[in-house]
């Protein structure tokens, strides 16, 4: 029979699962479910996996590193070849049922290829954008290009993008601009300018006249002001031109056609850069004298320094753009006939316009571009040349533009940029005076404010909303304008014009001199009708708006000429558009551009911006003004008036900008990136996986501190949560393990602990579970810190908290053990309020403290003189937060169609735990209910189990195998040795010669080839490698690199994939162990790293390929014992198809689950769906299952004989004499509740147990006790926790008050522990008026039988009344804890498995490995691990059974290669190694022989070898050796760290 | 003791520290689960110490074999660090 003999469902289901959630719950889940054959897609919202976990520094109880523990998780679980991690991802959408579902996904951008992205680093170094770190929960910042921690999987950075910034949207060119101001904060200003001229040739140009629409759009503008990007920009350029000009290295000509722009502007400018970049030959045809176009001639020198101009084209044109100045293009025929494959015509509007109103061809009346262009032309001659060239000469005898103007009265007409220019020009060259009238009303003029406000600061006066009838002149000469005044104005979308005049306004503006600014066209003489270039009626080139293809094929126009007049970001814009269009004609593209996606523009909100600056991370401060020249400097001269920013006023200025987009889009790092891994138009993309399961881990969010406002978290610094706390005491946190307060760094010598924040209150009525640990813990680490700090453990901890909640294995020892050992001091009460102390930022905790237990023991008292209100100081608050669950998780519940609770946790049942209301999803972790790291391990396997029972007939379907080419022998060949060093872009390059490395691992004995690569991962270095091993005939290979922690596997596997044996590869670690470590020392980590890489070779020479066994696996299972942990484990794995023996000692199956009559039910669910839990019922059901299975074999009043073998093999022996081969086993065999004589148990029937208790309940004829006295923690359970106790009073008493409302219940507890949701049976115990009394073990409840009819008599101290008090109970029951049964401590030994100090079965590890043994192939689930609740039972046994799962679904289990090997012939059979061996591995036997052949040698079985080398070292006879670590091969390593392999001679003279 | 500035890769001796004179040699075996992780981790986050310390990896500190410690002393370490 095989294992998938399932029947097949109809449609076979999808051999693939989704498990959503990358933390520590989904990466089991995920691992589980590939080790069994299913496909897998984890998917993680965040840029790598880890969760929680990943942040926390140790693990209680056993103070376990936690990232320790996690990473070898995590590199598994990023290196499996059927797992797909999806980073950055969320869920959509559901559709479909159980076994065929489909997932819709939204997979967010990270801009990083992972595939290509090494994990250098590079890009963090250059990024400028600071963002806090989430991962150190805000504590410091980290840059937009990150890596969430350091040992992150996957291991390559993302880049964090909110989506344009509002600034570059604006932008019609896309100019970057927040890239360029977070450069310029930064005083990286060079990098600026790299940033702008990428979209921007103009930088110096449109920092001082571009009409900046970016401004307008930015988010500051929600703040105060917007930002003064164009200044910004503006002094960027400013500071380049400041510096020598570095000479423009020309473009080659790698394309054979030429091509033609004509008209020198900015668009035409803008397409030569670009295609001249492209390779192509580029001539520009200008007919005016200098390049620029308007930029040169249409702006004046007081807005725009010519040299300014000239710079900028000077860059372009020394590309390699030949310019033809003076040269007008009167016929493209003529142009297509020299040659050019393709003609640009960019002439711009250079034609400016009168209206047509009598007087308009005076000759004292200008036109502006004739005007602003004579005079810019006239400077050029250094004021010797008073007449224009051109048409205005040809007049002849017109007088000289200054002439006209110089002592005049000069009127410009017109409102927009252009006619403000021509009045302020006007002024500078000495008019009488200066005025402007416009059509438009002064708010609607189109000319900047700013202009017109300089305008009238120079003396211009303003004449808005006229409308211009007649130029008034006598005797030729102009005397005024006629107007009248406009009550109405605007322009239809079809360009006409509506106007409304005032009757009677008509008047006359008196001037001597008209200058028309009322528009501008292009000048399109040279085109002839029969050009065949079309024309359109505002005379502007008819072009296909996408491609700017004209009519006539091979001839495009862009800018003003086909727009009219527009600015000059636009000009660019075009230029650059019409470029790549040109491109894709000549490359016989389609000419249409492709579709680009939009990239969403991040629109700030009002609300967002007012939270942050709530949150200070945003203060106001108005915009640095511009230095302006003074006004009385300004007439009669052309100097700039605008003086730019000082570095100062810049980096100020940019240091406003709000960083909307996060990623500022700067581009540092895409010329940064050796990988070329980079790509900041990723776009999000929603995707479809089929999946035939799914298991929701997605985790809980700490509990938002900020909302407890009476804590002062966010207000004072010194009142952090307890992940920071985790943060600072990681070694890798922000202060290096360190603790250190926020306000100063000083190092807090008195942190208080407030517990149940966010728990346990008006706003959760459930407790977190696992804040009274990690106090317990951080306190204790806080007291080690200090130790080790050299401050002799000077701090002192004070916890404050109502019940301390150590329910767990361990979790008692641990609290005390904080307590005595390391002197926490504990309060049991909330603080009554917290305030800082604004001098020292100190913490003043009020709080009431009670000391019942010591003082006045004994003396009745009302007084309340034990319990006084107490202020003391603290450095350091510590918020425990609890558990929430967040709006996303909420959500994505909603989304995926399964029932939450009123909190957002996930619901399901006592009988199905992980079975959340739709079939076919499950659910692990906190999003059932809080819960620590062992429990959400725990569920998460058994989620896994659940899926696969689900999807048994498809495993292995959907899997993936590698597959290599056969392995060359390299016997009897002499080490050919490659080394190939790497650079790891600078991470090693940049701190010591790596190709100086290179050549001296060439002159080291048997290296035959050794060589530097910039990434030696990386995919294209990774199959050269293959081909320099197959073409050399390497047979050894060593990499100098990173860590062989991360990169061992991949380059084994790179062995492999070029035939050689994987063992054959050696790493040097010199970058994590050498350039890292020694980066201010060149030369001594170059030697290191020769050092290093010398060891490597040394080893490499003699490595020896490894051959690794397999062994075929049995693929049935045997679970020893039947309670709810047995069967569900047994029905878990037949389901899947598994065979499983299930052995049970008595002759019924049901275990404890035979006296559990009736449960409390403390979830909290929405509608309620299915009737009361009856685990009787549930008994039945599951029994008869049970009994049904065709692949269970029930053995009842049996046991476990003896056992033998190794995982997958296993040879095991009932005491019914049953022989079963299994490959697994599961232990199950439960607990016993403790029947001891505390308390008077046995000596009278109203004495009872709960279990006693509730078989009384559950009888129909109970005789009504009046009053009901329980106790808590008996016997054994005032050593350790048994968990189960207080819920199963509290379930016991509810059940009463239902039964009899009138009886009166009194629990004496020392703490109750209803951890998580069974808080609200406490909760509802005391609503219904159950009484608590607290005691202490110095005080202990008296019971007293006076004699057997008499009342039985509790005395018990009551702390509140300070008194003692005495109670008559009708029935005294005691809450006695589960104890491991008789017997196991047998099976442990039987097994060779160990137990706890308080005889339970011990896990493999307390959070990480819960239901496995440390032996391979044991597992372990329910009370034998540790007492649980039923719904923890389940799902321990079913993760016990996908444990064991992992290990039948594989055909064979293969043995470690690294293994102990023992020589026989050097064997004298001592034993060291036997009792050496953590494992059992080595045995004795006679069947080998030893020294001498004499029979009796050590012989290790492989399967069970863990490969630690113990023996090995220990063996004293040198019998045994460690493959792959031999010592033939570990020793020339060892000597290579000092000693070079040849020494000379006379080195070893010196030596000698 | 004579000191080699040459780049002569047969001939460099013990550490190849040149002129920087004579270095106290350290060498360091780490168990590869814990303390040559946590070397690594120094690494990440750039904690300085001198180069003269080499790591070598065991798979678990009881692997180490006295004759480890003594070659390592009797080809010129000054000193041995075990950590795991």
């Amino acid at each position: 029979m095989t294992p998938t003999d399932c029947p097949p469902a109809d449609p076979p289901p999808i051999g693939a699962v989704l498990v959503v959630g990358g933390g520590i719950a989904g990466i089991q889940a995920s691992l589980d479910l590939a080790e069994q054959g299913f496909k897998v897609y984890l998917v993680e919202s965040r840029s790598a996996i880890g969760g929680h976990m990943a942040q926390l520094d140790k693990t209680f109880p056993t103070n376990d590193c936690a990232m320790c523990t996690l990473s070898p998780r995590l590199v598994e679980t990023g290196r499996h070849l059927n797992i797909e991690i999806l980073t950055n991802t969320e869920v959509l959408s559901l559709d479909g049922q159980a076994g065929n579902f489909t997932a819709r996904l939204r997979r967010k951008p990270r801009y990083i290829d992972p595939l290509k992205c090494v994990g250098c680093g590079d890009c963090e170094k250059v990024c400028p954008i600071r963002l806090p770190d989430e991962f150190n929960e805000g504590l410091v910042p980290r840059r937009a290009a990150y890596r969430l921690y350091p040992q992150a999987i996957p291991a390559a950075y993302a880049i964090e993008k909110k989506g344009v910034a509002p600034c570059r949207d604006a932008c019609p060119a896309g100019q970057r601009a927040q890239g360029y101001i977070a450069l310029v904060r930064e005083g990286r200003y060079a990098d600026a300018l790299r940033v702008i001229k990428e979209d921007n040739p103009f930088p110096g140009i449109c920092g001082r006249i571009c009409n900046h629409r970016c401004e307008l759009a930015c988010n500051r503008n929600l703040v105060d002001e917007p930002l003064n990007i164009h200044a910004l920009k503006r002094f960027v350029a400013d500071w380049a031109y400041a510096r020598p000009r570095e000479p423009v290295q020309p473009v080659p000509h790698t394309r054979p056609e030429r091509v033609a722009i004509i008209g020198a502007g900015p668009c035409g400018l803008t397409a030569a850069r670009d295609l001249v970049s492209l390779g192509y030959a580029v001539t520009v045809f200008e007919a005016l004298p200098v390049a620029g176009g308007m930029l040169r001639v249409g702006i004046p020198e007081y807005r725009l320094p010519a040299w300014i101009v000239d710079r900028e084209v000077q860059d372009i044109v020394d590309l390699g753009v030949e310019l033809r100045l003076n040269t007008t293009v009167n016929n493209l025929d003529d142009v297509f006939a020299e040659g050019f494959a393709a003609v640009l015509i960019a002439v711009g509007a250079h034609e400016g316009r009168k209206l047509p109103i009598p007087g308009a061809d005076l000759p004292d009346v200008l036109v502006n571009t004739q005007f602003l262009r004579d005079v810019r032309l006239a400077e050029l001659d250094d004021g010797r040349r008073t007449r224009a060239d051109g048409q205005a000469s040809v007049a002849g005898r017109r007088p000289s533009t200054r002439e006209q103007i110089e002592g005049k009265r000069v009127l410009v007409l017109g409102g927009g940029n252009v006619a403000v220019d021509c009045a302020r020009t006007a002024v500078r060259l000495g008019a009488a005076s200066v005025a402007l009238a416009c059509l438009e009303a002064r708010a609607k003029m189109p000319a900047h404010v700013e202009e017109i406000e300089a305008a009238e600061a120079e003396g211009v006066t303003l004449y808005p909303a006229r409308s211009f009838k007649q130029i008034v002149s006598e005797a030729g000469r102009v005397t005024g304008v006629a107007c009248v005044d406009v009550t109405f104005m605007q322009f239809e979308p079809d360009g006409t014009l509506t106007l409304e005049t005032a009757p009677g306004s008509e008047h006359v503006i008196a001037c001597d001199t008209v200058i028309f600014s009322i528009g501008q066209r292009a000048g399109l003489a040279f085109i002839p009708a029969d050009a065949g270039v079309g024309v359109t009626r505002q005379q502007t080139i008819a072009v296909n708006p996408n491609t700017f293809a004209a009519t006539r094929p091979g001839v495009f126009a862009a800018g003003d000429a086909t727009t009219g007049t527009a600015f000059v970001i636009e000009a660019v814009a075009a230029g650059h558009k019409a470029a790549a269009s040109l491109h894709r004609y000549l490359s016989g593209e389609p000419l249409e551009p492709r579709f680009a996606p939009d990239l969403p523009v991040v629109k700030l909100t009002r609300p967002e911006v007012e939270a942050r600056l709530a949150r200070g991370e945003v203060r106001p401060a108005p915009r640095v003004p511009m230095p302006r020249l003074p006004v009385e400097r300004r007439r009669g001269s052309f100097a700039e008036v605008e003086q730019g920013y000082d570095e100062a006023q810049a980096r100020a200025e940019a240091a406003r900008c709000l960083a909307c987009g996060l990623c500022s889009e700067c581009l540092s790092c895409v010329y940064v990136c050796g990988a070329k891994a980079i790509n900041h138009d990723e776009v999000e993309r929603v995707e479809e996986v089929g999946v035939g399961a799914v298991i929701l881990a997605p985790g809980y969010q700490a509990y938002t501190a900020a909302l407890a406002q009476e804590f002062g978290f966010g207000r004072y610094p010194n009142v952090v949560t307890a992940l920071q706390f985790e943060r600072l005491l990681s070694a890798s946190g922000p202060t290096s393990g360190h603790i250190r307060r926020p306000s100063d760094g000083a190092a807090p010598r008195k942190i208080a602990f407030l517990q149940c924040v966010g728990s346990r209150d008006q706003t959760h009525d459930y407790c977190s579970s696992v804040c009274c640990m990690y106090a317990a813990k951080q306190a204790i680490m806080a007291v080690e810190h200090a130790k080790v700090e050299g401050r002799g453990g000077q701090v002192e901890c004070h916890v404050f908290f109502m019940d301390t909640r150590a329910y767990s294995k361990g979790y008692e020892e641990y609290y005390r053990r904080a307590e005595q050992k390391y002197g926490v001091k504990y309060h049991r009460c909330r603080i009554s309020a917290l305030r800082e102390d604004p001098a020292t930022r100190d913490l003043l905790v009020r709080y009431a403290e009670s000391e019942p237990w010591t003082a006045d023991r004994g003396q009745p008292s009302l007084k309340t003189d034990h319990c006084s209100l107490t202020t003391d100081h603290f450095d350091l608050v510590v918020l425990s937060v609890g558990m929430e669950i967040s709006e996303s998780v909420r959500k994505l519940g909603r989304d995926l169609g399964v029932e939450l609770d009123a909190y957002g946790f996930c619901h399901t049942t006592l009988f199905a735990p992980l079975q959340t209301s739709r079939p076919g999803v499950y659910v692990a972790g906190p999003f059932r209910e809080p819960k620590d790291i062992p429990e959400s391990v725990t569920e998460a396997s058994g989620a896994a189990a659940a899926a696969a029972r689900q999807l048994a007939p498809a495993r292995h379907t959907l899997t993936r195998r590698r597959d290599y080419p056969p392995e060359r022998s390299v016997d009897g060949e002499p080490p050919r040795i490659g080394v190939f060093v790497c650079h790891c872009g600078a991470n090693i390059g940049g701190y010591l010669d790596a190709p100086g490395v290179a050549a001296y691992a060439r002159a080291l004995p048997g290296v035959v080839h050794a060589e530097a690569n910039l990434y030696t991962c990386s995919q294209d270095t990774v199959a050269h490698l293959i081909e320099q091993i197959r073409t050399l005939g390497l047979n050894r290979v060593v990499v100098a690199a990173c860590t062989p922690r991360t990169h061992e596997p991949l380059f084994q596997d790179t062995l492999r994939q070029a035939g050689l044996n994987p063992y054959l590869f050696e790493m040097a670690n010199i970058r994590n162990q050498c350039s890292w470590p020694h980066a201010g020392d060149w030369d001594g980590a170059t030697a290191k790293a020769r050092t290093l890489v010398r060891m490597a070779v040394a080893r490499a020479a003699e490595l020896e390929p490894v051959q690794t066994s397999s062994v075929p696996v049995q693929r049935a299972a045997l679970v020893i014992g039947g309670g709810a942990a047995g069967l569900s484990a047994a029905l878990a794995l037949a389901e899947q198809g598994f065979p499983v023996h299930l052995v049970e000692r008595e002759p019924e199956l049901g275990g404890n689950l035979r006296r559990v009559f009736y449960l409390a039910e403390a979830s909290r669910r929405l509608p309620v769906t299915s009737g009361p839990p009856d685990p009787q019922t549930f008994l039945q059901e599951i029994v008869s299952r049970v009994r049904d299975h065709p692949l269970i074999t029930v053995h009842l009043s049996a046991e476990l004989a003896d056992t033998a073998g190794f995982k997958g093999n296993f040879v095991s022996r009932l005491t019914d004499g049953a022989e079963i081969r299994h490959g697994a086993t599961i232990v199950a065999t439960g607990g016993v509740e403790y029947r001891g004589p505390e308390y008077g148990y046995g000596q009278d029937p109203r004495i009872v147990t709960q279990q006693q208790f509730e078989a009384l309940l559950a009888g129909a004829h109970l005789p009504a006790p009046g009053l009901v006295v329980m106790i808590q923690c008996i016997g054994p359970a005032e050593k350790f926790c048994a968990r189960l106790c207080c819920a199963i009073a509290l379930k016991n008493a509810l059940k009463l008050k239902a039964l009899n409302p009138q009886a009166q219940i009194t629990i004496l507890y020392r703490d109750l522990r209803t951890y998580g949701f069974k808080e609200r049976l406490y909760t509802e115990a005391r609503r219904q008026g159950v009484r608590f009394i607290r005691y202490e073990f110095d005080r202990r409840p008296v019971v007293e039988i006076p004699a057997p009819q008499s009342p039985i008599s509790v005395h018990v101290w009551e702390p509140i009344l300070g008194q003692d008090i005495r109670l008559r109970p009708d029935l005294l029951v005691l809450s006695t804890p589960v104890v491991p049964p008789p017997g196991a401590r047998e099976l442990a030994s039987r097994l060779k498995v160990p137990l706890d100090a308080d005889g339970f079965f011990q896990e493999a590890h307390p959070k990480l490995r819960p239901v496995d043994f440390a032996s391979e192939g044991l597992f372990l689930a329910g009370l034998a691990h540790y007492p649980k609740f039923l719904d923890e039972t389940i799902a321990q046994a079913q993760a016990a059974a996908a444990r064991a799962a992992g290990l039948l679904a594989q055909a064979s289990v293969r043995a470690e290669a690294r293994i102990a090997v023992v020589d026989p012939a050097r064997c004298v059979g001592c034993l060291t190694c036997v009792r050496a061996c953590p494992y059992d591995a080595p045995k004795v036997s006679a069947a080998f022989n030893g020294v001498g052949g004499i029979a009796g040698a050590a012989f290790i079985e492989p399967a069970l070898c863990r490969g630690c080398g113990v023996c090995a070292a220990e063996c004293p006879a040198r019998a045994i050796q460690l493959r792959h670590y031999r010592d033939a091969e570990m020793l020339p390593k060892i000597e290579a760290a000092f000693k070079s392999q040849a020494p000379p001679p006379e080195a070893s003279l010196v030596r000698a | 003791m004579e000191t080699h500035t040459t780049e002569d890769a047969a001939t460099t001796p013990a550490g190849d520290f040149g002129e920087r004179g004579p270095e106290v040699n350290i060498v360091a075996f780490c168990c590869q689960a814990c303390a040559y992780a946590a070397a690594d981790l120094a690494g990440a986050l750039r904690l300085e110490y001198p180069p003269a310390v080499k790591i070598i990896e065991l798979p678990c500190t009881g692997k180490l074999d006295v004759l480890y410690l003594l070659r390592a002393f009797e080809a010129g370490a000054d000193g041995a660090l075990v950590a795991g």
